[in-house]
């Protein structure tokens, strides 16, 4: 049931997953990563390129196996028909709630540093719209524009780094291992909770032209942990251990306290402004999927998105604006309040995202693999 | 034609979701027309019968006349005082985003610096990277009040002792962020101290000028309030301490009444913790010194071959005591303003973690060893004083 005729390239993908992951990175690292490995978070990173290296090479060789089948159909493979739509339809769900959490977060960074004061209804609804226009649209316009944004996010990111590794205090960065290995261990879990999110960008690989390969995926890999190397190093090593655990946003102060040349100062609007493209990028995916997933749950055709006017409703299309509606409802539930938000960081959120992205799913791709082992004759 | 006009409407709706019209809490209440800004430089706090009396220094916004405003207003809290200030500015709105100064009064740097801070480092529209001051013989009212003429105000001012002073070592000038990152690593830092000074006892041409700020040492905060101040010649080695002295000008005696003044060309200072069985913790501080001679009061009286020497002695002499009273009042305060438990934690770890009663209590004991090597290198170019009584003697 999947739409054949929206297919989307290997490399558009790879730049979804890149620009898509950026969103739930920059607002999770270093802040919870120093709370669970506290000066020890830049080692953590370097400890999880092996851990990530391993999970890219246990994907490729599922992937490899499964040749262009989808991952619903690989779901379903493992559980049955009613077993795989039920997790089918709960992932949907989940994903509902994660996109309207993803809203509301993207709303409150823009009310913490830019526009004090302000409801986050005017964001929240703002990207909703957006979003939704993309969900409606062609999964290849997602990945062109994914393509447009990862240089200008790269760029971004060697200009911020640049001026500010000088501002570094080598000091706040030592020692590591104060309360000796274990806590970097602890970091690289969480580094691994929020990577596993990539899997919900592995519900377009049906969608694809070709095969998932390591040699594609590694340098975006390996440029991710050089990313993330310098974002701990420099938020750490500008803002020190209690102010990086204590602060909400703690790499877009960073950027408030840059000044490029003596000449320039307050360019953090123009910053967190772009952060819209990584939110625009992952909720679109999310909202997508999520409706796929529940078409799929529900016995009914995927969402057609090939050559569709933008209000028709034909071919299960008003699944994304049904979804849409929920996870602006999603939104209205979880509210303005900045602590309830951080609660739900916090205590709810990560927990979810383990179940489902490193517990369920995963499970269910172990179970079709072992399944689908060809037999000898 | 459908596209475009589906276009138009999607663009309508985003345009008026964006506008936010007159809705209250939309993100136009955010949005301010360049001409209407008044640009803070300074901003001043001084705590006052249990509130907060806030001075600002606000710079010409565009197209306005250059005179820089002064103002101050009271509140119960810093909130309320920018509110106050704000009814006064008339059709202006004061706009603290690029504010570069902040000077906080001697009382309150007692008394609410920690409360202030708080303030600093919650505000979406101030930077953390801003210079900060404690004014030690008065408050910050009066320092921005005061300083300044028709053209120029305490911002000009504090821009020329951070290009000069912080230039020398003579003041290592500290933001708000620093003075908060090392509050909450250390328990301790320093804040450049400022003294108010009327402009006619340097001058008798500026009499009538008002008042200016000059460079008074070092305010030692420590667990958030002011708890001393680092003044006088030893203030200087604080840079020398933080290996960010450069161009010092030191005077030291000459042994005969007299003072030779030094200039340094280079310094570097390495603080090492030695851990030692059954022994208080000790630092070893060496200071590796290099200078040269800017002025001698009596140019004869240090003549000859072993002039750099006994000056690179006298140098080692003065810098070690200036150290040593430095470190004694860090000790005696219990404020560890220099970071050496920090040191301490990088160089041992476990052994600073297994420490009895925790680093605060430690530091009350740990000792010093300070060394010095000094060498004068050059008197520039003048390799011997000319002899001005050549004519009468010959």
């Amino acid at each position: 049931m999947t739409d054949r005729a929206d297919t989307i390239s290997r490399r558009q993908l790879g730049a979804l997953v890149f620009v898509g992951l950026l969103s739930p990175i920059v607002r999770r690292i270093p802040g919870q990563l120093v709370t669970t490995s506290g000066r020890a978070c830049w080692v953590s990173v370097i400890f999880s390129a092996a851990a990530l290296m391993l999970l890219t090479l246990l994907f490729a060789a599922l992937r490899k196996r499964a040749g262009m089948l989808s991952t619903e159909d690989l779901i379903t493979g493992a559980l049955g028909s009613f077993g795989g739509r039920v997790v089918l339809g709960f992932t949907g769900l989940w994903l509902l709630f994660y996109s309207a959490f993803h809203l509301c977060a993207g709303a409150d960074r823009f009310i913490a540093t830019v526009f004090p004061n302000t409801k986050p209804i005017f964001f929240t609804s703002v990207m909703l719209v957006m979003c939704l226009i993309a969900a409606l649209g062609e999964n290849r316009a997602l990945g062109r524009a994914a393509m447009i944004f990862r240089p200008v996010v790269l760029l971004v990111f060697a200009l911020v780094f640049a001026f500010a590794l000088p501002d570094v205090d080598k000091s706040e960065l030592m020692p590591p291992f104060e309360n000796g290995v274990l806590p970097a261990f602890r970091g690289v879990a969480t580094l691994l909770n929020i990577f596993a999110m990539a899997v919900y960008f592995s519900f377009l690989e049906g969608s694809t032209d070709s095969v998932f390969s390591v040699k594609g995926f590694l340098p975006w890999l390996l440029t991710y942990i050089i990313i993330l190397l310098l974002l701990c190093v420099c938020v750490l090593g500008m803002l020190g251990l209690e102010l990086t655990q204590n602060l909400a946003h703690p790499f877009f102060v960073i950027i408030r306290e840059l000044t490029l040349l003596n000449a320039i100062e307050r360019i953090e609007a123009v910053v967190i402004g772009l952060w819209v493209f990584p939110d625009f990028i992952l909720i679109s995916v999310l909202l997508k999927t999520a409706a796929k997933l529940l078409a799929r749950a529900l016995g009914l055709r995927e969402p057609a998105a090939a050559g569709q006017k933008f209000f028709c409703m034909r071919g299960s299309r008003w699944l994304v604006w049904l979804c849409s509606g929920l996870t602006f409802g999603g939104t209205l539930a979880i509210g303005s309040s900045s602590f309830r938000l951080m609660n739900l960081s916090e205590r709810l959120i990560p927990y979810l995202n383990c179940a489902f992205a490193v517990i369920l799913l995963p499970l269910c791709f172990c179970i079709w693999y072992v399944r689908s082992r060809p037999t000898a004759k | 034609m459908k596209r475009v006009a589906y276009i138009i409407i999607v663009y309508l709706l985003l345009s008026g979701l964006l506008c936010g019209c007159s809705l209250s809490g939309s993100i136009y209440e955010n949005y301010r027309e360049v001409e209407q800004l008044r640009l803070v430089e300074v901003m001043g706090i001084d705590s006052h019968n249990g509130g907060t009396v806030l001075s600002v220094a606000v710079g010409p916004g565009v197209g306005q006349s250059a005179a820089p405003i002064l103002m101050h207003a009271a509140g119960s809290s810093i909130s309320a005082a920018v509110s106050t200030l704000q009814d006064y500015s008339s059709s202006e709105d004061l706009f603290y985003s690029h504010t570069q100064y902040l000077v906080f009064g001697a009382e309150a740097s007692q008394t609410q610096l920690e409360h202030y801070l708080d303030y600093v480092n919650r505000s979406p529209s101030l930077r953390t990277g801003i210079s900060m001051y404690v004014v030690r013989n008065g408050t910050a009212q009066a320092l921005i009040e005061g300083t300044g003429g028709e053209s120029y105000d305490l911002s000009s001012v504090l821009a020329s002792l951070e290009r000069d002073a912080e230039k020398r070592g003579e003041v290592c000038i500290f933001s708000a962020l620093d003075v908060i990152r090392a509050l909450t690593r250390s328990g301790a830092a320093l804040v450049p101290a400022l003294d108010i000074r009327d402009m006619s006892s340097l001058s008798s041409e500026s009499e009538g000028e008002g008042k200016t700020a000059i460079p008074a040492g070092y305010c030692i905060i420590n667990g958030g309030s002011a708890d001393g101040y680092i003044i006088g010649k030893p203030a200087a080695v604080v840079g020398m301490l933080l290996n960010r002295a450069d161009e010092l000008p030191i005077e030291l005696p000459d042994g005969e009444g007299g003072e030779t003044t030094v200039t340094l060309t280079g310094s570097k200072c390495e603080i090492k913790p030695v851990w030692e069985n059954g022994q208080p913790l000790r630092f070893d501080i060496s200071f590796d010194l290099k200078a040269a001679i800017v002025e001698l009061e009596d140019p004869l009286s240090l003549t000859g071959s072993g002039t750099p020497e006994l000056l690179a002695g006298r140098l080692e002499e003065t810098v070690c005591a200036w150290a040593k009273q430095v470190l004694e009042q860090s000790r005696e305060l219990g404020a560890d303003f220099l970071a050496l438990g920090v040191k301490a934690q990088a160089d041992q770890p476990k052994r600073f973690a297994a420490l009895e009663g925790g680093w605060q209590q430690q530091f009350g004991s740990v000792e010093f060893s300070i060394t010095a090597s000094a060498e004068v290198e050059r008197s520039y170019d003048l390799t011997e004083p000319a002899h001005t009584e050549g004519g009468q003697s010959a």
